[in-house]
């Protein structure tokens, strides 16, 4: 459908107030809301995913183009609800204790979103027991922690301890990532996954979700 | 002993007057400050010189062939990770990055690091040659956004651009022990003013700097990567190992 593939396009730009308009175009022309999420929304933010992975596009046009996904599929959200389309999983999603930068820990968010996960978002400086209590909460399948620095990557190995020695061990499954952190870090903390960028977290939420 | 050194530009005053005094030879290659935010890149010009440094003594092409090469880096993201050399020892500090070698030790750092949540350092090193987050760098850069991505977009990425700056809570600056100024010192105030940080200063210590520029590797302070081994990072207060 043209229309959708236009809602890619623009999407791919950035263009926030066009992807409204065209999603808004879309439901009037009866195209059901999770055609337009997927076909539209999705199609255009994997191919910024795909871009930003091999270094054509950077952080700012991921940014605005996840901006975009999320204006649109706000206005898709309670028509989603009514066609009965749930929730994929849950992510309990932070940066790690000690650590207050949150653009990389946005931009999950937001791709997470994309993907029909939901995400409580517990900010910055965010403490294990934080982590822990909100995923018992939430009933959530998911923690990711993101860190930025150095210094405080290494606090994450307390949020995988710590939900190893409490009643989640095994029902929650831990996943890493930001600047600092690589497969082998994940792998000596013993966390589940580790993802290079904002997209490959999304999806991989997505699959453990749904293999949860 | 004949001492090559790679380093950030940040180092410029620091390591020059300390290789002024230093009873070695030394040599420097200075790197443009700003690469820890591109760390790939970081590590391929390090390897880059590294490579420049063992072909010169290969084809004999130096009066002094270097014993030694020394890092002018910390971990600094990540970007010192994978390093090696074939056939010349690299001696690089034991840090996450510039600050504690400003500060003299990794131990200072973290110490304030928890202390003081939140806190964005300075030095007279970083005023002359990083992208500081003034009101004239953050005017510039929304331009740049504006034109780049127009206007709607620009504000978006501008209020992302400046969400760190509001939770931090302090402007750390550092003074130096060659050269400080008073400039420099209400520069860095000015910034602190603008983002609402409280203004603490730190007095730097040459320790971990001296005693690279004077051949005194101690290894709870620096690593030491033979020749064939790389450096890798170890995920405790060692910081680094050569594997």
């Amino acid at each position: 459908m043209e229309i959708l593939n236009e809602l890619s396009q623009f999407l791919q730009k950035g263009r926030l107030p066009k992807v409204k308009e065209l999603v808004n175009q879309a439901l009037e022309q009866g195209i059901d809301a999770k055609t337009i999420l997927e076909d539209g929304l999705l199609a255009g933010m994997n191919v910024i995913g795909e871009k930003f992975k091999n270094n054509e596009v950077f952080v700012p046009e991921v940014l605005i183009a996840a901006r975009a996904m999320n204006g649109g599929a706000e206005i898709l959200k309670p028509h989603l609800v009514e066609a009965g389309v749930e929730s994929k999983g849950t992510v309990v999603l932070g940066t790690i204790k000690g650590d207050l930068h949150d653009i990389g820990k946005n931009l999950v968010k937001m791709m997470m979103e994309g993907k029909g996960l939901t995400v409580i978002d517990l900010g910055v400086d965010v403490s294990p027991e934080q982590y822990i209590e909100a995923a018992r909460e939430h009933n959530a399948q998911i923690i990711a922690c993101s860190a930025l620095l150095t210094t405080t990557m290494t606090e994450m190995k307390n949020v995988v301890d710590q939900v190893k020695a409490s009643d989640l061990n095994g029902k929650v499954k831990i996943m890493i990532g930001g600047a600092p952190v690589t497969q082998s870090f994940c792998e000596s903390i013993g966390a589940d996954r580790y993802t290079p960028d904002a997209a490959s977290a999304a999806d991989a939420a997505l699959e453990l979700c749904i293999s949860a | 002993m004949n001492i090559h050194i790679i380093s950030c530009q940040v180092f410029y005053r620091d390591i020059s007057y300390l290789a002024a005094l230093s009873e070695h030879t030394t040599t420097v290659t200075w790197m443009e400050q700003g690469l820890h935010d591109t760390p790939d890149i970081l590590r391929k010009k390090i390897i880059e010189e590294i490579d420049k440094i063992e072909y010169g003594v290969e084809h004999h092409l130096f009066k002094h062939n270097p014993d030694v090469i020394v890092l002018g880096y910390g971990l600094c993201s990540n970007g010192i990770v994978s390093i090696r050399s074939k056939t010349i020892p690299i001696v690089v500090p034991r840090t996450d990055d510039c600050i504690g070698i400003f500060l003299g030790s990794q131990q200072t750092y973290l110490e304030l690091f928890k202390r003081y949540s939140g806190t964005y350092w300075l030095n007279n090193g970083w005023i002359e040659s990083a992208f500081l987050p003034t009101p004239s760098n953050y005017e510039k850069l929304r331009e740049q956004y504006i034109a780049q991505y127009g206007e709607d977009s620009a504000e978006f990425l501008m209020e992302q651009e400046v969400s760190w700056a509001e939770k931090y809570h302090y402007c750390g600056y550092i003074i130096s022990p060659v050269y400080d100024s008073i400039q420099k010192q209400n520069f860095a105030r000015e910034i602190a003013q603008y983002h609402h940080w409280e203004f603490l200063t730190f007095t730097g210590n040459h320790q971990i700097l001296s005693h690279l520029l004077n051949g005194i590797f101690l290894t709870d302070e620096v690593l030491i990567c033979s020749p064939g081994t790389e450096i890798v990072p170890s995920y405790d207060e060692r910081k680094i190992l050569a594997k």
